[in-house]
């Protein structure tokens, strides 16, 4: 009798745990290998490697050196077969560089959203014009950040193998030379496990 | 002694047996509906519903089996009439909930326990428990109808992503292919005899379809496909990607006069000149611009898209197989369609009723679906004397062991249970045909009619100096259009 009791007892703990999500904070920064799908240290390395790759390269740092040039980040084109937030990857390297202290940015983004304020500060009345932004005085951007996403996809009956390729150019707009240039390969592969649901 | 041991084991064989009607049944009624009442009687209700305009019906329905064993089909079936609809939201969640199903089913293990559970079910049911999986063809569109939901989107960029997919599946359902049939074949070899004679009963009765499935060379190269991944290149200003896959669409499609003038617009553009002079000598010297009906002034491109009619339906067939047991009946599924030319859809400005010309094919989805059928044949031949012997078996120990009454059950259960796969993605259309034109900036109201099945209907696109995508859907002698101007 006693056996059935603890059995049952046991069998419920099983029922009761087996139920219960599991829910815990993971480091942001820890190795993610779900699938072989864009994934969050995939852009991590990517920004990682762009930014430190840009800083160090010795013309970049000569000209950032006594003053902190302007740019702007044109879109990243992805031609992989994965819908991926480019402007992510992108926002993640801006932060990164605006912090090195090196480089002030101007967002093209918020272009009609500014032109708008502006409207609303000498036109509407309401604004102190002792106060108001004059118009006619944003800085004009240096250089610009543009660049590709590519993907290479594999698949076999049990195997897939992704090849990312992200580059990413810094071009000085008045005289159209790529200063910069870096790109970071990234290689996945996922085998399919042989036993499972 | 051995009289006990007699009844032991005449016990433990009834015992046995009814437990394997027990862990059979439940199967084989849990893992879907489709085990014995056919797909297709049920999806014509809601095709009927369609041409209708009863779309919220239809929709309603198969939301309910967003969870069932095929999922994947029914999904397709319902992103493709979310977008007849034009209810583009729904549509994309739909073909994205079913790209994801497939997915996981393409990563599952190996060795899946849900795997060998619907195969053995299948052994003791029919096919139809197995879950469907999507023929290749019908993968190959279902990534391409959701790069037409990011179109209408105007997100070009994820159009790419969804084309990119659909091409790189084609080029894997080839290989695929070539593997799976290996595969059989040498299963085959263990069975020659039985397997032969079932190939040449099978062969025969399926000879009727050599006529459709003798359209295309397999049942992978979608020259739409191909088409539609140009157009999104174009947009997205990268010529070069635009011009392979014109050029693989012309491979498959020689005789479309679009797609000979865009290989060649774009050889020229390229500055391909060995090329261009090339096509230019095979097709003739074709206007470069399809400029009909340009003015002086600003012109821009309209691009139709006309998925014509609903691709054919599987029926059944009883096809005679030999086995261990001798010949036994078995419902091998078939298409009975005759072959129908892709009949045009006519374009003409409504105002003084000038002609714009007609559209050409570029798709034979009905010879898709014939072929596709085809070519799993082997693989099917060895499941179903794999059936046959595993029905066979069970007959005799329901004969052994629960005496006639028994026999007399599963015999029932044998013809109840043997039931053709008719499963196959329905709201296809039977075929696809463009035309490409250049017309004056501005709105135009334009009138299509399609002789065909007295179909007719005006809409108004309006031409910018980019492109205008028009996608006109015809079911029965309806049609349904949406225009997308970049």
């Amino acid at each position: 009798m006693h056996g059935l009791k603890y059995f049952v007892y046991g069998f419920s703990i099983v029922i009761v745990t087996g139920c219960a999500t599991n829910v815990k904070y993971e480091d942001a920064t820890k190795v993610e290998t779900t699938t072989t799908d864009f994934g969050s240290t995939d852009l991590q390395q990517i920004v990682n490697k762009m930014v430190d790759s840009l800083l160090t390269f010795p013309p970049i740092v000569q000209v950032t050196m006594e003053r902190r040039p302007v740019m702007f980040v044109n879109t990243i084109k992805n031609k992989t077969f994965e819908h991926i937030d480019t402007e992510s990857i992108t926002d993640s390297i801006r932060t990164k560089i605006v912090h090195s202290g090196k480089f002030r940015f101007i967002d093209m983004t918020k272009v009609a959203a500014v032109e708008k304020q502006f409207e609303f500060q000498s036109e509407s009345g309401v604004v102190n014009k002792a106060t108001a932004a004059t118009f006619g005085q944003q800085m004009g951007a240096e250089y610009m950040l543009y660049g590709n996403f590519s993907s290479i996809v594999k698949k076999a009956e049990d195997v897939r193998d992704v090849y990312y390729k992200f580059t990413l150019n810094l071009m000085h707009l008045e005289t159209g030379i790529i200063e910069w240039a870096d790109e970071k390969e990234i290689r996945k592969t996922s085998e399919r496990r042989l036993f499972g649901r | 002694m051995a009289g006990i041991n007699r009844f032991m084991s005449c016990r433990l064989r009834r015992l046995f047996f009814g437990a394997s009607v027990f862990f059979v049944l439940p199967i084989v009624s849990c893992s879907t509906t489709n085990v014995f009442t056919s797909y297709t009687a049920k999806m014509n209700l809601l095709i009927d519903g369609i041409t209708t305009h009863q779309f919220d019906h239809s929709l309603q329905v198969l939301n309910k089996y967003r969870k069932s064993n095929d999922k994947i089909l029914y999904l397709m079936e319902r992103g493709r009439i979310g977008q007849i609809k034009n209810d583009t939201d729904s549509s994309m969640k739909d073909f994205e909930t079913a790209i994801a199903a497939v997915r996981q089913m393409e990563e599952k293990a190996i060795i899946s326990a849900s795997d060998v559970g619907a195969q053995t079910a299948s052994l003791f049911a029919n096919d139809n428990t197995i879950p469907y999986s999507g023929d290749g063809y019908e993968k190959i569109f279902m990534y391409q109808l959701q790069a037409f939901n990011y179109l209408a989107k105007k997100n070009i960029e994820g159009a790419g992503v969804e084309v990119r997919r659909a091409n790189s599946e084609q080029e894997l359902s080839l290989k695929m292919h070539e593997k799976e049939l290996a595969r059989a074949e040498e299963k085959a070899r263990d069975k020659k005899s039985d397997t032969q004679r079932a190939y040449n009963n099978l062969n025969s009765a399926y000879r009727g379809m050599d006529d459709i499935a003798g359209k295309v060379k397999n049942s992978f190269q979608n020259a739409y496909t191909f088409y539609m991944s140009g157009i999104v290149y174009e947009l997205l200003n990268q010529p070069n990607d635009a011009y392979i896959d014109y050029k693989k669409a012309l491979q498959i499609f020689p005789d479309n006069t679009y797609l000979q003038r865009d290989v060649i617009r774009l050889a020229k553009d390229l500055e391909m000149n060995q090329e261009y002079e090339d096509y230019a000598s095979r097709f003739g010297n074709r206007p470069v611009n399809g400029t009909v009906g340009a003015g002086n002034g600003k012109t821009g491109e309209l691009v139709v898209f006309f998925e014509n009619g609903l691709v054919p339906q599987k029926k059944e067939i009883q096809i005679p197989i030999p086995t261990p047991n001798g010949i036994v009946a078995i419902a091998f599924p078939i298409y009975y369609t005759k072959w129908s030319a892709a009949e045009p859809l006519s374009l003409s400005v409504s105002a003084g009723n000038r002609s714009l010309g007609t559209t050409e094919p570029i798709c034979y989805v009905q010879a898709l679906a014939v072929k596709s059928l085809k070519e799993k044949v082997p693989v099917m031949v060895i499941r179903h004397i794999l059936r046959t012997a595993a029905k066979a078996a069970i007959q005799l120990q329901a004969k052994n062991s629960a005496g006639s009454l028994g026999q007399i059950f599963s015999s029932i259960y044998n013809v109840l249970s043997e039931r053709a796969d008719v499963r196959s993605w329905l709201t296809l259309p039977q075929d696809v045909q463009i035309m490409r034109i250049h017309l004056p900036e501005g709105a135009h109201r334009l009138h299509m009619t399609h002789k065909a099945s007295g179909a007719s209907a005006d809409i108004d696109v309006s031409i910018n100096q980019n492109k205008t995508i028009l996608r006109v859907i015809r079911i029965k002698s309806e049609l349904y259009t949406t225009s997308i101007t970049f």
